[in-house]
């Protein structure tokens, strides 16, 4: 009776959320993205990484072996875009040089080929766990953005994200002679983004100056809420290769209300009709080897090479904007120094990545410099990053 | 051995700190870019898109050979611009902005214009005349065209007319041929704009430049 009670529930329930995600607009999965130093500077997510609380986004499988923490707080800057033309320009102004020779220095015209500019403060909203198989984490994010959307016009927009990740994982025991065990994970995560956005053409950053304040509080404002659903596997052998391979956004449904006006949102405003959307799911295969170093190299240790072939199915599951397949390798490379020092490399989208981690204990710091590719081909629209972190945790 | 491994890390470092934003954004696949015309036809216009915002002229031409025989003409504007950026007229449409912001006066504006047409090639003006029918065939079919896209067609379309008054910026014909469509583009892209902007009157400006 109970069964029959529950299926009554259930199977409307998905058969709701499964026609609303039949007839729903691509979400790209960058939409919910809160980048995490430590992975920026391995290239990028990896399937078979599973040692903290990344396991969450890498692979939930990861979980089971991830080692016991307790995340306090976190404090992160990412800077996207030419950080140090823009710093350039700036300086030049400051020192006093002409405004007429600055403005038609093509230095200056440059850079609005193709403008591509973020800074993201990540936390301080940032705590979780990861112990025994589970994890959860809370994390928030709060930037701005300015991008070239075709060739005369910008998009602004200021965001605030935050994300919500409880996972689970358990282990299969497989035959003692095979010397492998087979970890099991699924995440269950909620995210909201609010963004306040406007464009301006090239003719109209004059007055987006003059503005100031008002181009925000009179532009258009979405509120996009999801939850979704990953899944992964990760097979262990000898301790030393691993191989997983996981589903992200398995079944990822939003929600996104969109308003005429930030300040009609912070009041009464009755929002547009919902649009719903989907996550396209992602699912990427990726290995770890973790090459024994022996007594040969007493001061390095823990060394990681990670390889992944990321969103395989892009071509059934969001046809209309798959990318170059190059573009969905991924390499990185860990090495602990002296115990404190993490030395981090990687390449994703074509573009190399670097990075450290400076491990205090409680404290822990890290830093990412990167490459990341804004368009479908390789090359295209390479746009540089750089994340500071400090981190909190038990 | 510990102090060799310490300063070796601190060097690396050092060295990667001072590398420059051009390490991080060149791509070791540049080689491996997909041609757009074997793409689907959403494929077609995603790399449009991308090509577009990525200021690259050469994806620019590809993208353009890639839709310009599309029978959409909900697209034109789109393919219109394409060919603009592939000509090179987004970039000196951004060398004469910033003249203007500038503050420079007429003969300021057509010393700009006279420079960049040298820049331009035969092929270029072809271009821009390809992209001035696209604009026209879709504003016969009542699409939707932006301040931008006729402000970077009528730009065009001004390079075109000064090629026909022999380089001499002084010397255009607004009354007939490209000049006359140039003044109308540009007309057009001041109608779409908010009265009293700033780019209102940077747009008048430009167009009183052109008598």
């Amino acid at each position: 009776m109970t069964s029959l009670r529950f299926r009554k529930m259930v199977v409307p329930l998905f058969l709701v959320c499964a026609a609303a995600a039949l007839g729903a607009e691509t979400v790209p999965p960058r939409t919910f993205f809160i980048p995490s130093a430590r992975m920026a500077a391995l290239g990028g997510s990896h399937a078979a990484l599973g040692d903290d609380l990344s396991a969450l986004t890498n692979n939930p499988a990861g979980l089971y072996g991830a080692r016991p923490r307790f995340h306090i707080a976190e404090l992160s800057l990412a800077l996207q875009g030419p950080i140090f033309s823009i710093a350039n320009i700036a300086l030049r102004g400051a020192a006093g040089e002409d405004m007429d020779d600055l403005l038609t220095d093509p230095a200056v015209t440059d850079f609005f080929k193709s403008v591509f500019v973020g800074a993201h403060l990540i936390g301080p909203l940032s705590f979780g766990y990861v112990g025994k198989g589970l994890g959860f984490s809370l994390v928030n994010s709060t930037g701005l953005e300015l991008v070239s959307r075709g060739s005369t016009t910008f998009a602004v927009a200021a965001v605030e994200r935050a994300a919500l990740h409880a996972g689970y994982a358990f282990r299969v025991h497989l035959p003692d002679p095979w010397e492998s065990a087979l970890d099991i994970g699924v995440n269950l995560k909620a995210f909201l983004e609010g963004k306040n956005h406007f464009s301006r053409t090239l003719l109209e950053i004059p007055d987006l100056f003059s503005d100031g304040a008002g181009s925000f509080l009179d532009n258009p404002f979405s509120l996009t809420t999801g939850f979704g659903l990953d899944l992964g596997l990760r097979w262990t052998y000898r301790d030393n290769l691993m191989v997983g391979l996981v589903g992200r956004d398995v079944f990822t449904p939003t929600t996104r209300s969109d308003y005429a006006t930030l300040s009609g949102f912070l009041g009464d405003e009755v929002s547009g009709p919902a649009v719903h959307g989907r996550v396209p799911t992602d699912l990427s295969l990726g290995v770890m080897y973790r090459p024994p170093l022996g007594q040969t190299l007493r001061y390095l240790g823990d060394l990681k090479l990670l390889l992944d072939y990321r969103d395989i199915l892009d071509f059934l599951t969001h046809p209309d904007s798959t990318v170059n397949p190059l573009l969905k390798f991924g390499l990185g490379a860990e090495i602990r120094v002296l115990g404190a020092l993490q030395l981090r490399a990687g390449l994703s989208e074509g573009l190399p990545a670097w990075g450290f981690g400076l491990d205090y204990g409680v404290v822990k710091m890290h830093f990412a410099m990167f490459g990341a590719e804004m368009s479908s081909e390789p090359g295209m629209r390479p746009v540089f990053n750089i994340i500071l972190g400090l981190e909190i945790s038990l | 051995m510990e102090r060799k491994i310490s300063a070796a890390a601190l060097g690396g470092v050092v060295l990667l700190f001072l590398s420059c934003e051009a390490v991080f954004t060149t791509s070791l696949f540049e080689w491996a870019q997909r041609d757009p015309s074997k793409l689907s036809a959403s494929g077609k216009v995603a790399y449009g898109q991308d090509a577009l915002a990525s200021g690259d002229r050469k994806a620019m031409a590809r993208a353009y050979e890639a839709l310009k025989d599309t029978g959409d003409t909900g697209l034109y504007p789109f393919v219109a611009e394409l060919a603009l950026g592939a000509a090179g007229v987004t970039q000196a449409l951004r060398d004469l902005l910033g003249n203007i912001a500038a503050g420079t006066d007429q003969a300021g504006i057509h010393a700009a214009l006279e420079a960049a047409f040298a820049s331009f090639g035969p092929g270029d003006l072809a271009l821009i005349q390809e992209a001035a029918v696209l604009i026209q065939d879709a504003e016969a079919d009542a699409v939707t065209i932006s301040a931008d896209q006729y402000f970077i067609a009528g730009l065009g379309l001004l390079v075109v007319a000064l090629d026909d008054a022999g380089g001499d910026a002084g010397a255009i014909d607004v009354s007939s041929g490209p000049g006359q469509t140039a003044i109308a583009f540009l007309t057009s892209a001041v109608g779409l704009l908010v009265p009293g902007s700033e780019a209102e009157g940077l747009l008048n400006d430009l167009i009183g430049y052109f008598p």
